[in-house]
């Protein structure tokens, strides 16, 4: 898991928002519903993942 | 597994995925693959822009939060239970409850969290319904929830339903693991089982997780025990290896190996993603909540004990423990019906910050982490001021994983 994707490399005179335009952003939170994860303010409006604690 | 990771800018984690870098921003709370030649030329200033100034994370409002440990009585006696319940059968009067929420709630807070915990606690439902109706009958907005080991009456369950608490339910996996890691020790008839109680929950829509406690013993049946709580009708699990305190100091039960841990971990939550389930752990759990503290208990959040005890722990509440003189401080005096306070307000507070651990100084993992549970600290390394140690190992292990799988998930990397 985890091979890279092929990013074009930065050409000469690119402009900041081209170079913007390569990063390639996405939000945490709604993936992790997605793999299986759960964590505190999830998002996913279930009360009790706000309140988790590590008890035994 | 073992991926390379540093910190960058000493703010986000970042992992090496060869020409090309994977960064978290516990700011904005978005993920980026980034060229290596990229992040080092001049579009670092607008990097850190971007990951400063797009979509502002919103914080959750803290709750008032307050925990009673209901009881040291209880129908299990775990193998590694930290309170050593089911030994002792002392339990916290409902009338100190009452009065340590009067004083807790002097100021009317706009919300409040109210816990219960044991031993088992809906064996003292008198406290937990006393306590109900008193937060209730002020007319303050109040959540409420359990930890119980499911063994529960079929009224007292309705009842919380009812009464809109979350549930946890402590399970550790299969009949042959539960019977193993947490014996009955005194059955009833007309007590639900904790697969019952999780069916009751699950048909009631009730909001409940399952907290399975992992030792050497079923440590290779996570992601069966996935499957096992799915049929039962679980949907989200919490899985934390066992902490050496209390009663698994004397039964020498044993915890897995970090890497054993980790890498059973990993598959459970790849077994609950295709089940559209979740699985908690504490190396990740506080992605979106990144705090320079791993622990937010203080005057705001404590922890009452059987004898009124105010403290930072629910771990320590007893006076007796050797911890207790950190993490005790107060006690609910039935005389002034005020609680008595050993410290001054601005020592009451358990985390360390984070930036006082050296060996945290540039770990990309330290802002998910927070430096980790003070007192699991000093029990795995013998110093406060020194977290490096068991779970540390975990969360080092873990946290790029998730970094990783999010990432194939944003569709930034390939599946393969």
């Amino acid at each position: 898991m985890g091979k890279k994707k092929d990013i074009p490399a930065k050409r000469a005179g690119e402009t900041l928002e081209a170079v913007d335009a390569k990063i390639n952003f996405a939000p945490l939170r709604i993936h992790l519903d997605c793999i299986g994860i759960g964590v505190k303010d999830g998002g996913s409006g279930e009360r009790m993942l706000s309140e988790i604690d590590c008890q035994n | 597994m073992k991926k390379k990771c540093f910190l960058y800018e000493g703010l986000f984690p970042c992992v090496e995925l060869g020409r090309e870098l994977l960064l978290y921003s516990p700011f904005n709370r978005n993920i980026a693959l980034v060229e290596r030649n990229l992040l080092n030329s001049l579009n670092r200033e607008r990097l850190n822009k971007l990951f400063f100034e797009r979509e502002k994370a919103t914080r959750r409002e803290k709750k008032k939060q307050i925990t009673f440990i209901n009881t040291t009585d209880c129908l299990q006696k775990c193998i590694y239970c930290f309170n050593d319940a089911g030994t002792r059968r002392t339990y916290l009067s409902a009338d100190v409850a009452i009065g340590i929420l009067d004083e807790f709630l002097y100021d009317n807070p706009h919300s409040v969290l109210i816990k219960f915990f044991g031993g088992e606690p809906s064996l003292n439902v008198r406290l937990i319904k006393a306590a109900v109706h008193h937060v209730k009958q002020k007319g303050i907005t109040a959540s409420f929830s359990i930890v119980t080991g499911g063994y529960v009456l079929p009224d007292t369950l309705s009842w919380m339903i009812a009464n809109d608490f979350s549930f946890t339910v402590s399970m550790d996996g299969t009949p042959e693991i539960q019977t193993s890691h947490r014996p009955l020790i005194k059955g009833q008839k007309n007590l639900l089982s904790p697969g019952q109680t999780i069916d009751v929950l699950a048909k009631n829509g009730a909001a409940f997780k399952v907290r399975m406690t992992v030792t050497d013993r079923n440590v290779y049946q996570l992601a069966d025990s996935v499957d096992y709580f799915h049929s039962m009708g679980a949907r989200v699990i919490h899985i934390e290896p066992v902490n050496l305190s209390g009663r698994a100091l004397k039964t020498k039960v044993r915890r897995p190996e970090p890497k054993l841990f980790s890498k059973n971990l990993i598959t459970a939550i790849d077994t609950a993603s295709k089940k559209g389930m979740k699985v908690i752990n504490s190396s990740y759990m506080d992605l979106l909540e990144s705090e320079k503290h791993y622990c937010s208990s203080g005057m705001e959040h404590f922890v009452v004990g059987v004898n009124g005890e105010i403290s930072l722990c629910y771990e320590i509440s007893n006076e007796c423990d050797p911890m207790a003189e950190k993490m005790i401080f107060g006690r609910y005096n039935m005389d002034s019906r005020k609680i008595d306070f050993f410290k001054a307000p601005e020592d009451i507070r358990c985390g360390v910050d984070l930036n006082l651990y050296a060996e945290c100084a540039s770990c990309f993992a330290k802002y998910t982490c927070g430096g980790g549970c003070p007192s699991r600290n000093l029990a795995d390394s013998k110093g406060l001021l020194n977290p490096g140690g068991y779970f540390c190992e975990i969360t080092k292990l873990v946290f790029p994983e998730i970094l990783v799988r999010v990432a194939v998930s944003a569709n930034l990397l390939n599946r393969n």
